[in-house]
């Protein structure tokens, strides 16, 4: 590559781990010129594996919070329809701005699935205490839910047998085997970590 | 009169040469000069070099290093009458005792032991808790605890033996010195609390902990066992020149109030040498042991290079807490002459790249450092002790033990620092060369990063790289290793160390190993498996809360962000010094990762069944320094049940004792058994002639 022509970096976020069929599929591209070129106004091209155009996006003039020269597109476009993994791509053409700009691009994946029939009601607590655990991740592949206040997290999913991860801030991490068949509602109680003093893990 | 740090070398706080050699010689000692040096003599005709040495200095006793063994020896020497000079090569008391957790596990029915058994407090009324141990749980006698540090059965949950190869003349003087030496460093303005447990891999059947705490008050005395708390260290914010590590509570095994770590130990032993008259030469470094003959005869004496530290920001020479008792000596090279006895408590050789590749070759990676790199110095761990033994004639024990003990080298979980044991903040005058204190993180923060080596390839489950295998302890169980509960340990039984039992107990990981292997940035003639990172992003932050504000990260070549993996990976090439190839698949192995999250199944190193993956996407990016630690070393000078340091064929080295790290035969985690080869050593100079 010439080095005169500055590269274009890609990063994805916020892509859903699993798109019901019919349904929207939204996540945000950030580009940075390698250069820290401003690329606020530019456009970006959402493409399917066959290399059909699904979508646009323009970035907007706004660096991104907490970045230096990242700026943001959020994307929406038809997921496909049906069930099953894509791979999309987002592209960004070569651009001309202050100086020349190779293409860039990023994968995508995007996992489709059918309606969820079942919803898993998942409360996570201090194993000791019994409080809940706000803000508990719990993944039940594919699907993601976050716990609320209450440590109480709900997952829409597919009939099915699960392993239910549950974790949360300063506690350690735990798995529950499911089989689900219907609404169901588990409770996962987690260990607290213990936090580290040099040499002094095993102090009574 | 001890005084407080503001006293300047050259005070009346420090004494000149020319009055310590005064000193020296009402002690008997010859003076000054290679002439003067015939009387000192044992007959045996001197080395070319020694017999041309100007002697700059001289005392009855010169003890090289002031840590855990140094100090003790010193005391014990001067409380014999002999004029006693500690020389170190840091600019400051205490070694790594400074930074260490204070907890000193000895047993034998120690004075410790004997007061929890009665019920009692201690003398000064601090102690207002009762103990935590039944009395049956803590009466014992030396011959089980002689049995227990030489217990062959016991492993630890990686199938290590710790105990199996310790020398066994060293470790029945250990025992029975025990119960001594705690006495003796309760009256050197050290307070102990209760008994709680045993300390990892100080035992586990008999050996029994206390650790060494102050009380929280108006004003810093150590006579009177109390500290401020800023002194003691403002949690999250700051440290202090007198304890470099915040110091944490002791209420449950003291009072409410009480503060402990291993400053509480240093700083009274250090107060209590000072105050008896022994004389400190700091940032002195001892580069060579003269003895009469290369391979015969005495130990005479010393050479010792100027090692001064200077604050990197503001260039000023860093001074010690207490300074009363100091010698300020700046010439680049003396000569210091030892009448009586040299005493090595030098420390190991953890920093020293060329001495732990020895045992484990991948540790020739210079980027990785001893345990307190910043407080110690350059010098500090570098076994310079050990060589200088070996080069007159040492001979060496348990060389191989580095390779049985799990606190030896591991990965601290702390990331963002080079210094990843220490948990220094801002406050300390080493702090400066740090800069950052690191990012401390629980077993479950990480499942939010990936690790990745000096080519940006993951090396292992991270789950695992920050998990160290527990050590052996009292009260035991499977967690620990040890098969049985309490009492009903039966030492010397095989059943500790079964087939079975390995097989059920067993919870080894190889995370260090694959961390140090090596990798396509791996170039000849060295090989170096580079430095380690873990990449993290802001989704991180959401989730688990980490403070990356300073002094918890700093911009020191130990902490990066970026707006993208590719913008990361060309800051760390750019300012991490050892970055010595390019970060070639780290995008590549970010966006695989990310795959993985997707797929829910992480094939290369098999995550996604303990713990949710998250993926590496939210920008901004973060790169946080992973760093292994050789935190202590096992393995030195040979010595025998009186401190003496033996030769090749088992012959004792006239006048040269050693202890602590410098000395090798024994694998026994924690500050006792340096306190007590101390102690031991000391005693025996006493009651050498003069």
């Amino acid at each position: 590559m010439n080095d005169d022509v500055h590269v274009t970096e890609l990063t994805l976020w916020d892509v859903p781990s699993a798109t019901v069929v019919g349904e929207q599929v939204r996540f945000v591209v950030g580009a940075r010129c390698s250069a820290g070129c401003n690329l606020g106004g530019r456009e970006l091209g959402i493409y399917d594996q066959q290399g059909a155009c699904v979508g646009m996006a323009k970035l907007g003039r706004e660096v991104w919070p907490g970045t230096e020269a990242l700026y943001v597109a959020e994307v929406q476009a038809s997921a496909p329809p049906a069930a099953g993994s894509h791979q999309w791509e987002v592209k960004a053409t070569g651009w001309d701005t202050e100086a020349p700009h190779a293409a860039g691009s990023y994968p995508v994946a995007i996992r489709v699935v059918d309606t969820p029939d079942c919803v898993v009601t998942v409360k996570a607590v201090d194993k000791e205490s019994q409080a809940p655990i706000a803000g508990a991740h719990v993944v039940m592949h594919p699907y993601r839910a976050v716990a609320d206040a209450g440590g109480v997290a709900r997952v829409r999913v597919a009939k099915g047998q699960y392993d239910i991860l549950v974790s949360g801030r300063g506690h350690v991490a735990a798995c529950i085997s499911v089989e689900v068949a219907a609404d169901t509602a588990a409770s996962a109680e987690l260990e607290a970590d213990q936090p580290w003093v040099p040499s002094d893990e095993e102090i009574a | 009169m001890t005084k407080k740090r503001g006293n300047k070398p050259g005070d009346d706080a420090s004494i000149s040469r020319r009055d310590f050699i005064k000193r020296g010689m009402v002690a008997g000692a010859a003076g000054v000069g290679a002439a003067s040096l015939g009387g000192c003599a044992t007959g045996v005709t001197q080395s070319a070099s020694a017999a041309g040495i100007q002697w700059d200095y001289e005392v009855d006793v010169l003890v090289i290093g002031s840590g855990a063994s140094g100090l003790p020896c010193a005391i014990r020497a001067r409380d014999a009458g002999l004029n006693v000079l500690i020389i170190d090569q840091n600019f400051d008391v205490g070694g790594k005792m400074l930074h260490s957790g204070g907890q000193v596990s000895l047993g034998g029915g120690d004075p410790c032991q004997l007061r929890d058994i009665a019920g009692q407090g201690d003398k000064e009324g601090l102690l207002k808790v009762a103990p935590l141990h039944k009395p049956a749980d803590m009466t014992e006698d030396a011959d089980f605890l002689f049995k227990d540090i030489t217990d062959w059965s016991v492993l630890d949950v990686g199938a290590n033996a710790p105990y199996r190869y310790n020398d066994r003349e060293m470790h029945r003087a250990w025992a029975d010195n025990c119960p001594a030496t705690r006495q003796f460093l309760m009256d050197n303005y050290v307070r102990f609390t209760r008994i709680q447990g045993t300390h990892g891999t100080g035992g586990v059947s008999r050996a029994r902990r206390a650790t060494t705490f102050l009380m929280l008050g108006n004003k810093t005395d150590v006579k009177a066992g109390t500290i401020t708390r800023e002194d003691a260290g403002i949690r999250g914010k700051s440290s202090s020149h007198f304890a470099p590590r915040f110091m944490e509570s002791a209420a449950k095994w003291v009072a409410p109030n009480a503060v402990w770590n291993g400053a509480a130990l240093t700083r009274g032993l250090e107060f209590s040498a000072r105050e008896k008259g022994i004389q400190f030469m700091l940032n002195r470094r001892m580069t060579e042991i003269i003895r009469e003959q290369q391979f015969a005869g005495r130990v005479l004496g010393v050479k010792a290079s100027y090692s001064p530290r200077f604050d990197p920001d503001t260039k000023v020479r860093l001074e010690s807490y207490y300074q009363n008792g100091n010698v300020d000596e700046r010439r680049a090279t003396i000569h210091i002459r030892a009448s009586r006895a040299i005493f090595v408590g030098s420390g190991g050789h953890s920093a020293n790249p060329q001495l732990r590749s020895m045992f484990y070759p991948a540790f020739n990676e210079p980027a990785f450092v001893s345990s307190g790199w910043a407080m110690i110095g350059p010098h500090g761990g570098d076994g310079s002790g050990i060589v200088a033994g070996m080069r007159i004639g040492a001979n060496l024990a348990g060389m191989q033990q580095n390779l049985g003990i799990t606190q030896s080298f591991h990965i601290p979980p702390r990331i963002a620092t080079r210094d990843t044991y220490t948990d220094m903040l801002p406050g300390h005058p080493t702090f400066p060369f740090r800069r950052s204190t690191g990012i401390t993180l629980g077993t479950s923060s990480y499942e939010h990063l990936i690790a990745v080596n000096q080519v940006g390839k993951r090396f292992f489950n991270e789950l695992y790289v920050g998990r160290r295998h527990l050590s052996p302890i009292w009260p035991g169980g499977q967690r620990f290793g040890v098969p049985t509960h309490s009492l009903k340990h039966s030492q010397y039984d095989w059943r500790n160390c079964s087939p079975d039992w390995v097989r059920k107990m067993y919870n080894g990981n190889a995370a260090l190993d694959a961390a140090m292997a090596m990798n396509e940035g791996s170039q000849p003639p060295h090989f170096y498996s580079g430095p380690l990172w873990a990449i993290f992003d802001q989704g991180t932050l959401d989730r688990d809360g980490w403070n990356i504000n300073p002094p918890f990260t700093a911009d020191n070549g130990y902490f990066f962000r970026a707006d993208t993996i590719e913008e990361l990976a060309r800051r760390i090439e750019k300012g991490h010094e050892f970055q010595r190839v390019p970060l070639k698949y780290l995008s590549d192995t970010v966006r695989q990762w990310n795959s993985y999250v997707d797929k829910g199944a992480d094939p290369d190193f098999g995550r996604g069944k303990d713990a949710p993956m998250h993926k590496i996407d939210k920008p901004p990016f973060f790169a946080a320094a992973i760093c292994p630690v050789w935190h202590d070393s096992y393995g030195g000078m040979r010595i025998n049940g009186k401190g003496q340091v033996v030769d090749t064929e088992g012959k004792v080295i006239p006048g040269l004792y050693s202890g602590g790290e410098a000395s090798g035969g024994g694998n026994q985690h924690g500050l006792g058994r340096a306190l007590v080869h101390g102690y031991i050593a000391g005693g025996s100079i006493a009651k050498e002639r003069g």
